[in-house]
């Protein structure tokens, strides 16, 4: 029933094209990105650290575009509003994925050279900013938040908080991380690992607060 | 007593959903759109629940189907078998009635064969026009409400919550609607309807009258 789920949301949401709002500004902020002047690190800096708000933007438009009677008979059909917000959340990380993916080609396109350890990195990175972004939007969607201008505002203060406060997992570690260059291979290798346990924790934590409080909503 | 039963044995019923002292409401200064509400209902029995607009209905039967949450109060339902249909599926539904009963069907556990097979049953059965292929969003009132009871209908389940059925529904798909129902019934579904009808009270097992949140038994006379 999981598949049939997140292939009912994916059919729903994707047939509403309020993705294409957030794919567009990442694929015009990506290619508008001057990487002339800079490293691969500097690229995927930019590219993973972008990936945070348009993943959020995408879990808010795929978390909110059924309707609450729409929503409110898959979740009497499904038998529980937790699997249908995984579900919705899965699927906003999955349409991340393709996305993500262009970041870390655009840097094998236009940088060069990009090296090994430069490409393992970008690519975790670019993983984990979409899994912060999704699991940032889990509190941010029906039935906990339903005003366009509450959802814009406590986004806006992840964004900041995402990037502004010192080892926030993942963006601003990972902005740390990618402004020691050139990058030391065995650094990487004990840093992201912590970093990928500091936001999947983070992430759970998002997601359990995002089900609880739709709870209260409901 | 029915014919044939020796005297004093009464037969088990299975409770299918049960509310007890259930309250809700939507926010932590609102109104309780509900107050102590108190409802059983067994497998094959009709229940009928009617009230002025605002009364409560629909959050009733939203609670009871686990759509809402009750704010205190305890509901035990069949989590996953049950047929919910809310007065009106939304008018911006992008899926044609075609895809969006596939998907329901999916969610039930049935295969996509079956699902499109009993869609096209259900959905010949209450004369949806123009037909399945058309977004949901872009039909009538009263074709809409037929995808939204199609999709309650496609498994059995044991437990069917019915916002206003019929409403909208020509006289054809009304007849077809009851016997729908019946059906379901004679397959074990406890069946609540929330309406402003009185002629569901025929053949109804109980009824009720929600007034500000507050149900209570309507007296025989007035039900049968």
């Amino acid at each position: 029933m999981t598949r049939a789920l997140l292939r009912y949301v994916l059919a729903d949401a994707l047939r509403g094209q309020r993705w294409a709002a957030p794919v567009l500004l990442y694929l015009a902020g990506t290619t508008a990105f001057d990487t002339g002047l800079g490293s691969a690190l500097s690229c995927y800096s930019f590219t993973a650290s972008l990936l945070l708000p348009v993943s959020l933007w995408l879990t808010v438009a795929i978390g909110n575009s059924e309707d609450q009677t729409q929503a409110a008979i898959t979740i009497v059909t499904v038998g529980s509003p937790l699997r249908v917000l995984l579900a919705k959340l899965l699927a906003a990380y999955l349409v991340s994925l393709p996305v993500a993916g262009f970041g870390v080609a655009w840097a094998l396109i236009t940088v060069h050279p990009v090296t090994p350890t430069a490409l393992a990195a970008g690519t975790v990175a670019h993983l984990l900013c979409p899994l912060a972004g999704v699991a940032a939007a889990a509190p941010l969607i029906r039935p906990v938040l339903d005003r366009l201008a509450w959802v814009v505002f406590l986004s806006v203060g992840v964004i900041l908080a995402e990037t502004t406060i010192p080892g926030c997992p993942p963006v601003r570690s990972l902005l740390v991380l990618f402004a020691q260059e050139p990058l030391d291979a065995g650094h990487v290798a004990a840093t992201l690992p912590l970093i990928t346990l500091e936001t999947a924790a983070l992430a759970t934590a998002l997601v359990a607060a995002g089900y609880r409080l739709s709870q209260h909503r409901r | 007593m029915p014919a044939g039963r020796p005297a004093g044995i009464v037969l088990a019923v299975q409770i299918m959903v049960r509310a007890r002292g259930v309250w809700k409401r939507y926010s932590r200064w609102g109104d309780w759109a509900l107050a102590a509400v108190d409802l059983a209902a067994g497998a094959g029995s009709l229940t009928v629940i009617v009230g002025g607009n605002g009364s409560g209905k629909s959050t009733l039967l939203r609670v009871l189907t686990g759509a809402a949450r009750e704010t205190r109060g305890r509901v035990v339902r069949p989590v996953g078998s049950i047929g919910y249909v809310p007065e009106r599926l939304p008018a911006q539904l992008r899926l044609t009635a075609g895809q969006y009963l596939v998907h329901m069907g999916r969610l039930r556990g049935l295969d996509r064969r079956h699902t499109e097979a009993r869609s096209a049953e259900l959905l010949g059965r209450l004369a949806l026009y123009p037909g399945p292929d058309v977004p949901i969003g872009e039909l009538s009132k009263g074709n809409n409400q037929k995808v939204a009871l199609a999709q309650a209908f496609l498994a059995p389940v044991r437990l069917l919550a019915l916002d206003e059925p019929d409403s909208g529904l020509d006289a054809t798909a009304a007849a077809e609607l009851a016997e729908l129902i019946g059906q379901a019934r004679r397959a074990g579904a406890a069946v609540l309807i929330s309406t402003h009808d009185p002629a569901w009270f025929r053949g109804a097992d109980a009824a009720f009258e929600l007034t500000a949140g507050r149900l209570a038994p309507l007296a025989p006379d007035v039900s049968r």
